[in-house]
């Protein structure tokens, strides 16, 4: 008979087979309820010891599986004594912006700095109208078709809905943002735009040490806009860090939620060779797809769970461009760093300014680095077909005036 | 003159019985006729006495009335729905009706291409290729060679930077694994990406200034590109021919010599620029009408070819959705790392390269005017251009495309006397090498190609109504009935996105073809699957099914236990209220 739909069906016995197999493994949990009981003076018997007395079977216990020996870590090529606590693109930090303070030595400022809050300008109507066009492009009228992920309702979570096809999450950020790019190059005028250049999912791997810990961050930038100039720190150093104080988020340690590991390789990666012209990171575009990044925990993330996302996204940028500039091993920097930073799920935007000061970042006393963080701004209210019209509802300019600026900003 | 009323149909049911007589009329005078014989003649075919006067005389046109005629007739009707249906998306959407499981298509995938693809490329797109090296001279007007050296000079240097940065800086070692790093075919997709999203947008930062169109293009990256046409010139296969021959006599009669076969193109370019309004054409459509203007003929089965075939819906994308603004092309990038993927010994990289422009070209070109209200069976009534870059970061190809017809179906492959017409420069280097982070051998002519097109300006096209076919309506968001707008947005969307249907065609298994196809060795109360019955699965049609069920909370009429479908319809009737399902053949 020819392989066809019909094999397809399920095959009930295979099912129970594998059922019996899954029961077989299972073994007793001991809950410490017999240590306890004896404590308050209960008297224990043994359930064998009756079950014995009242019949004896004789059954043959067999072994569906004899237990397969670990492997062995120490002979892996990467491996370490040493732990190490790493955080890659899907992770999520338990405290969220607090902890990423407490790991980078971050002070957060609540508004965007004054250099570029002088820059940002109001937008004309023509500039608004084909900044709307790109929104309508990008997430409406792209006929792209992709199976999305799952569906699901929390209220009833065995319900299977029909699956749907469309657009994913990554795809419209990346358009939307490569076209806001594209606009902005045409806005800003050719010196600027010729300063510039783009790289697409640039591959960044900080790692450090802190407190007699080993920390390592390899992430991926979205997209890395580049410039032939660095650019100017936005706040001098004086001496006034030190009556800035981090917050706390004891009982917790800040190591809570990051993997630890012993295979891992400690070295700097960066995307191209450092005598390229235009090496200087300037600002770097976050993507963030919520079917993806996710809590551990299963948890709903929080809104400072994806600020603390994007301060170490940034902080790890401004970490590799200081590297590239003054040597991998360097703890003090000669100048501040600065980078921008936009965070991005194709409607809610988050701004920031990361100002990288100190490498060194032992303790809680001595230089700290500084961040300022816009809180959230939404794009649009709506932008879907409703009822089969293409809708597009609450339009924000502050956005993308915002986003102007700051590829303006030199 | 004395004219004679005849009920065609009528008639045509004793057109033996009158072959007959003619020939006992025409026989020589000696053979006698009876009268009697005569009268019953008269009594079939009665002469009207009704006299007419020569002027007012209106002839009925002569039908045929043939099998082949028949079924001419009966395609004619349908391409008129598809001209009188006001809506872009029902055109697309009547284009699938006739078939549930989808259309057999002949696959076309842009970089799988078979040896020697280029004649077969042409004859299935009508193009002509154009018998020259170098773009064609209307570029040389676009702008003058004092601006084109200037523009040049301003650029040179910045797009150098992005080549070193792209070929030489750039470290991608940890961005791929090894197998991807040692794939030619996909390292090259790759650069050729990479460096085309770098010269574009250097190349718009520098032209905006002075070509304001520029702002308002807008840019897709890896566009949806899916294209289905229906060509008349191929053979029929031979195995179809002879089963029909000996197997299906009536069949075989009634076939014509050509028939329709079906393509489907799916294309993955690097990136689209569009405009909201179209390019100028570069002849008229009356030359391309010219005589001269030759195509190769190659009329064997795709198959044979090395394409394949599978059953597929009707797909119509230009990469967005109907709606959307700027809905004509106005520049296109292709990679052609395929190429490394190509056999040595086929030898035949130029023509490959030739085959996917005109295969991109065309496509695209044809659901821009799909978009329009034009179809494979309503030729456009203006031309449309597409310009076309195929590189791999260090080969430039440039190619202009002009869409002129787009009907090639069997009733008018042979009369259509327009060609599209492709214009293809030789392959050029950008640059020979880069060493220690400096450009060696640049060419400045290829930076000059890429300025000409970024510089041909859009044009308004005066006094030509662009949607000649398309009613006030025109989408299907336009429709006040929010009951139709919403099944029609609904059902559309999920015919264009390929999935298959819920259940799948029944099959004919092998027991089922040994002992009740071959030897009948069933009991009468065996259920027949519909291959016993002779009925062609295949040629379900897409409304041939029982509408969707309206659960007895949500209904607002007790009685109306199914849903509405609005499947397209030229004249618009009031949904009848089903008392029953409507059950399919089997």
């Amino acid at each position: 008979m020819k392989l066809s739909q019909f094999l397809c069906k399920h095959h009930i016995g295979r099912q129970i087979r594998q059922l019996w197999y899954i029961q077989g493994k299972k073994k007793p949990l001991d809950f410490n309820t017999e240590s306890k009981l004896t404590s308050q003076g209960v008297h224990i018997e043994d359930a064998l010891e009756v079950t014995n007395n009242l019949r004896k079977l004789n059954i043959k216990v067999c072994n569906f599986s004899d237990q397969v020996a670990p492997i062995k870590v120490d002979t892996h090529p990467y491996f370490n004594n040493e732990p190490c606590f790493l955080y890659e693109d899907n992770d999520l930090l338990v405290k969220g912006l607090t902890q990423a303070q407490k790991i980078t030595n971050t002070i957060v400022f609540d508004t965007l700095p004054e250099s570029i809050e002088s820059i940002t300008q109001d937008l004309s109507d023509k500039t608004n109208d084909s900044v709307k066009r790109i929104i309508q492009s990008s997430i409406i009228f792209d006929a792209h078709q992709q199976l999305l992920p799952k569906l699901k309702d929390p209220d009833r979570p065995a319900f299977n809905f029909p699956r749907k096809f469309g657009i994913t999450n990554n795809r419209k950020t990346s358009n939307l943002n490569k076209k806001f790019i594209q606009l902005c190059n045409c806005l800003s005028g050719s010196n600027i735009g010729n300063s510039r250049s783009i790289m697409d999912d640039a591959f960044l791997c900080v790692p450090f040490d802190k407190d007699f810990h080993k920390f390592k961050f390899s992430l991926t930038i979205d997209i890395m806009l580049m410039s032939k100039n660095i650019l100017r720190p936005v706040r001098k150093l004086d001496t006034e860090y030190e009556s800035m104080t981090l917050p706390t988020i004891y009982p917790l340690q800040y190591l809570i939620g990051l993997t630890k590991s012993q295979i891992y390789e400690f070295k700097n990666l960066y995307p191209f060779i450092s005598e390229y012209n235009k090496k200087y990171i300037h600002t770097i575009f976050i993507y963030y797809d919520s079917t993806k990044v996710k809590n551990l925990t299963e948890l709903e993330i929080e809104e400072t769970q994806i600020f603390g996302r994007a301060l170490i996204k940034a902080f790890t940028a401004a970490a590799s461009t200081a590297r590239q500039r003054y040597g991998a091993n360097v703890k003090t920097l000669p100048e501040p760093i600065t980078v921008q930073c936009i965070h991005t799920d194709s409607k809610a935007y988050y701004f920031s300014v990361y100002q990288l000061n100190t490498l060194d970042i032992n303790g809680e006393k001595g230089i700290k680095n500084y961040c300022w963080a816009l809180p959230k701004l939404n794009l649009y209210d709506l932008a879907d077909y409703v009822q089969g019209i293409p809708t597009l509802e609450g339009y924000n300019p502050d956005v993308f005036k915002r986003i102007l600026a700051f590829y303006k900003n030199q | 003159m004395n004219s004679y009323k005849v009920n065609s149909r009528l008639l045509s049911r004793f057109n033996s019985l009158i072959s007959q007589t003619q020939r006992y009329l025409s026989a020589p005078a000696e053979v006698e006729i009876d009268e009697s014989d005569k009268k019953l003649f008269e009594s079939y075919i009665k002469p009207k006495v009704e006299k007419i006067e020569e002027d007012d005389v209106k002839f009925p046109p002569i039908i045929d009335n043939s099998e082949i005629g028949k079924e001419q007739r009966k395609r004619q009707r349908w391409f008129d729905k598809i001209r009188q249906l006001g809506i872009v998306e029902e055109k697309i959407f009547e284009l699938n009706m006739p078939k549930y499981y989808g259309w057999k298509i002949n696959k076309i995938e842009e970089g799988v291409l078979p040896y020697d693809p280029l004649p077969q490329a042409q004859y299935i797109t009508r193009t002509h290729l154009a018998n020259t090296v170098n773009l064609p001279k209307y570029y040389d007007s676009v702008l003058s060679a004092e601006e084109l050296n200037s523009l040049v000079e301003k650029i040179k240097n910045q797009v150098k930077d992005a080549l070193v940065f792209e070929f030489y800086y750039r470290n991608r070692d940890h961005e791929y694994n090894s197998e991807q790093l040692n794939d030619k075919c996909f390292m090259d997709n790759v650069l050729a990406k990479n460096v085309s999203q770098q010269i574009n947008s250097i190349l718009i930062s520098n032209l905006c200034p002075t070509n304001v169109h520029l702002i308002d293009t807008q840019i897709d990256i890896e566009p949806r590109i899916e294209a289905f046409w229906a060509f008349g010139g191929l053979e029929q296969p031979e195995k179809y021919k002879k089963f029909n021959q000996f197997c299906n006599p009536r069949i075989h009669r009634r076939y014509p010599e050509r028939l329709n076969q079906y393509m489907k193109y799916i294309g993955k370019p690097i990136l689209h620029l569009r405009h909201n309004l179209p390019l100028k054409e570069i002849i008229s459509l009356k030359d391309s009408e010219d005589e001269k203007l030759d195509i190769p003929i190659n009329k064997f089965d795709l198959r044979k070819m090395g394409y394949f075939q599978s059953r597929e819906r009707a797909t119509i994308i230009p990469g967005f959705w109907p709606g959307d603004y700027s809905e004509f092309g106005f520049l296109s990038y292709h990679s052609i790392g395929h190429l490394k993927n190509r056999p040595e010994q086929f030898n035949d990289n130029v023509d490959a390269i030739i085959a996917q422009a005109i295969f991109g070209s065309y496509s695209w070109l044809y659901t821009q005017a799909c978009y329009q209200g034009f179809s494979t069976f309503q030729d456009p009534t203006y031309p449309l251009v597409n310009q076309m870059i195929l590189t791999n970061g260090q080969l430039w190809n440039f190619c202009v495309y002009q869409l002129n017809t787009t009907t090639m179906h069997q009733d008018c492959i042979q009369t259509n006397p327009r060609k599209n017409i492709c214009w293809v420069t030789d392959s050029m280097k950008l640059f020979d090498r880069i060493e220690n982070g400096e450009v060696k051998g640049f060419n400045e002519d290829v930076l000059r190609n890429l300025i000409k097109f970024y510089a041909n300006v859009p044009q308004i096209k005066e006094g030509v109504n662009m949607k000649p076919y398309l009613e006030k309506e025109k989408l299907i968001a336009n429709i006040e009935d929010s009951e139709r707008r919403i099944w029609l947005e609904e059902q559309y969307k999920h015919l264009l996105s390929n999935r298959p249907r819920h259940k799948l065609p029944p099959e004919q298994y092998h027991y089922q073809w040994i002992y009740v196809r071959k030897f009948n060795h069933f009991l009468p109360w065996y259920r027949k699957s519909p291959y016993d019955k002779g009925i062609n699965v295949y040629n379900r049609k897409l409304d041939d099914h029982t509408p969707k069920y309206i659960p007895r909370c949500l209904r607002t009429n007790r009685k109306l236990k199914w849903g509405k479908t609005f499947y397209p319809e030229i004249e618009k009737k009031t949904p009848k209220l089903t008392k029953n399902p409507i059950f399919t053949l089997w």
